[in-house]
């Protein structure tokens, strides 16, 4: 056994391979695009190299001495389609043992019901999950060419350091000003705790696992999203939830639709010129944080879809050929989440 | 001395600056302030090990003179500006001090007490000034925090809590402030050398350090949490650059409660019973601008037309402070580490072994 590479090391669940696999005394090596968002994996003594997945330079470097390769990166267009298109050419050229591309249930678009690996994806999902599908068509063509590829779709990876399901959902709750959403809510919350995402990837790595094959990462509860606020409200200690009314939330969600898009317009074009205005106005910097505020607190639309949505995808296939048994439930995940989010200071 | 009257001293006597280290900090901090200069062109001299680097920063300013070796400059120069990563500071300082030349080198001051004692000690030998860019100590609402607690017209000081703490996004060009093993000193040395340099300067004087807490796992910690004191006072300072924290002072007097955003350079409350008063306690600028300005300063210093806002000397016990700190910091429980069931089945051999 030689090295593992790990792409897009420094994200949620790249840092977390990462660091498993190093506490365990499995061999790893954290590819990073940028030292700027390393600070997290830094705090061990780990192999960290340079690995912008759009560098064959780079790629070619980081893959030496390395017999697998986790493919986590992810980003725009570039990063997720040409990126991988780049990853997996490199590794068919190196002949990589195997590689673990980590794509994700976004690629059954708005799918409902029992959606196992063989729903055939409707191509009706978000900008993020046509990446995916055509990150997972390069893997396809790979695979036909012989690279021993193994595709994971995990489901809403949850766990320390997730700021899309713990972060900003502990913000949510602990604002007072989130609840239950009745019936909206009562879809199913298809929860996966990060760990049990990497024994997945690690039992995708050993040498007997197929290559080609498609899984399904999944947790083993099935709640609701409503269950999931609850519980999660539960563990924050937080005093028990109202119960909201979805149409109003979904016509502000509507109104605010714009606001979102031109705020992170302004954000990523303006941002010095914003900031200059927040500090020289009291009231800038009052509307700037009530938008904020605002924004934060509101479900997009996406978002109350979701939380409606009747779909679950079944995790038998992964069970039966890689031998992932999930081993974190809702509860100790969740418990996970609070004693991280305490330590760190985040619930203020 | 009237501006014009400044202005006329300042072309008079141009000074010969080595900048050592053409990162990020050279071209942000430094280099906009020297540019100000007429002939800066030819009298700074840019310094970095690669070659490649400092050619590109020189045509990047137009600047003449570059080199590789800090020892071996293309002419005698009149101060030495260092902004290095942090393990190079103290060395090169004290290279340029003890031949009497004033330094001016970015924060943190060095690595350690020791390291900080050293370049005192060549400071005072070659009789010269050591400045370091503390620069939020120039922030209008710290500065008047620092008078009214020096005043004691809010009382003794009973509590001070700082929290601060955002993403690390600093644009360095090398990886040194991640990958430093086996110093492996992380946010508390780098966001720590402003915010307990403030904490010692409001106090007037060094707390101890009662405990500390830190994530580090072998590397540079990205969160850390000390309790300190000093006399009555307690100080509860916690620092990441993971997440963003509140960015909070709240400074617990006697009469009054002193809060404020710590990155807002200009205003601040005061809380007394029955009323809030805020204070604005002057015009609004950039972070970069408070850099310029102390920048501004160390340059006035070597022409000899001004007195430093404050010396290496000021700053000293902050890093005797973070010195402690480190030496006694314990690492934090982490559960989600500790007690994962899956963490254990990987290091267990019920799966098929991968090492």
């Amino acid at each position: 056994m030689q090295k593992i590479l790990v792409t897009g090391a420094t994200g949620f669940v790249g840092a977390w391979v990462v660091e498993s696999f190093q506490l365990s005394g499995i061999p790893v090596r954290a590819g990073i695009r940028s030292w700027t968002s390393a600070a997290r994996l830094a705090r061990r003594a780990v192999d960290i190299v340079p690995c912008d997945v759009l560098s064959k330079t780079q790629l070619r470097s980081a893959m030496e001495g390395c017999d697998a390769v986790v493919h986590c990166a992810v980003g725009n267009e570039a990063v997720t389609v040409s990126g991988t298109q780049n990853v997996l050419a490199m590794a068919h050229e190196m002949g990589i043992r195997r590689v673990v591309h980590l794509s994700s249930v976004a690629v059954y678009g708005n799918a409902t019901g029992v959606v196992d690996e063989n729903r055939q994806n409707n191509g009706r999902g978000n900008a993020y999950a046509k990446r995916k599908i055509a990150a997972e068509l390069i893997c396809e063509k790979f695979i036909s060419r012989g690279t021993p590829i193994v595709v994971l779709r995990p489901t809403i990876i949850y766990g320390p350091f997730s700021y899309a399901w713990t972060v900003s959902f502990a913000n949510r709750l602990w604002s007072g000003h989130w609840g239950t959403f009745g019936k909206a809510g009562e879809g199913k919350c298809n929860l996966v705790y990060v760990t049990d995402v990497v024994q997945a990837i690690y039992r995708a790595l050993q040498p007997e696992t197929a290559p080609g094959e498609v899984f399904n990462v999944n947790g083993e509860e099935i709640i609701t999203w409503n269950d999931y606020f609850v519980r999660f409200n539960e563990a924050l200690g937080r005093p028990p939830l109202r119960t909201l009314n979805a149409w109003p939330i979904a016509v502000k969600s509507r109104l605010l639709s714009p606001v979102r898009v031109a705020g992170r317009f302004a954000l990523t074009r303006f941002n010095d010129t914003l900031m200059s205005l927040h500090a020289k106005s009291s009231l800038a910097a009052k509307y700037m944080k009530v938008t904020e505020s605002s924004l934060k607190l509101t479900p997009t639309n996406d978002q109350l879809k979701l939380y409606g949505m009747d779909v679950h995808y079944p995790i038998e296939k992964a069970c039966k050929e890689l031998g992932y048994r999930p081993q974190v439930g809702v509860t100790q995940g969740l418990e996970f989440g609070v004693a991280w989010l305490r330590q760190h200071g985040l619930l203020y | 001395m009237t501006t014009a009257e400044h202005q006329q001293a300042t072309r008079k006597t141009i000074p010969r600056v080595a900048v050592i280290g053409c990162g990020a900090a050279a071209r942000e901090f430094c280099l906009p302030v020297l540019a100000k200069y007429p002939d800066f062109r030819r009298f700074v001299v840019l310094v970095d090990k690669s070659p490649a680097q400092a050619q590109s920063v020189a045509t990047e300013f137009g600047i003449q003179n570059h080199c590789t070796d800090f020892r071996c400059l293309p002419f005698e120069v009149d101060a030495a500006i260092v902004t290095t990563p942090h393990h190079l500071h103290a060395e090169q300082s004290v290279f340029f001090l003890r031949q009497g030349k004033p330094v001016f080198t970015e924060k943190p001051l060095g690595m350690s007490a020791g390291e900080v004692s050293q370049m005192l000690t060549a400071a005072s030998t070659g009789g010269t000034t050591l400045m370091v860019n503390n620069c939020r100590r120039l922030f209008p609402a710290y500065r008047r925090v620092q008078e009214l607690l020096g005043s004691g017209e809010c009382g003794e000081v009973l509590n001070l809590r700082i929290s601060d703490g955002s993403p690390f996004e600093w644009n360095s060009v090398s990886d040194f402030y991640l990958k430093n093993p086996p110093q492996a000193k992380g946010v508390f040395l780098d966001r720590g050398a402003h915010t307990v340099d403030v904490v010692c300067w409001w106090l007037s004087g060094r707390p101890h350090v009662i405990q500390s807490q830190s994530d580090s796992l072998g590397g540079a910690e990205a969160l850390l949490k000390v309790q300190m004191a000093l006399g009555q006072t307690a100080v509860e300072l916690a620092f990441s650059r993971i997440y963003k924290l509140e960015n909070c002072y709240s400074v617990e007097c006697e009469n009054a409660t002193i809060t404020g955003r710590l990155f807002n350079s200009t205003k601040f409350e005061i809380h007394r019973p029955g009323q809030v008063e805020t204070i604005h306690a002057g015009k609004p600028a950039k972070y970069h601008e408070y850099a310029w300005q102390l920048l501004d300063n160390f340059i006035e210093v070597v022409q000899g037309i001004a007195p430093p806002l404050f010396t290496a000397n000021d700053v000293a016990a902050s890093i005797e402070l973070i010195d402690e700190t480190y030496q006694n910091a314990k690492p934090f429980k982490m559960p989600w580490y500790d007690n994962d069931p899956n963490l254990a089945l990987l290091r267990s051999s019920s799966i098929t072994d991968l090492r």
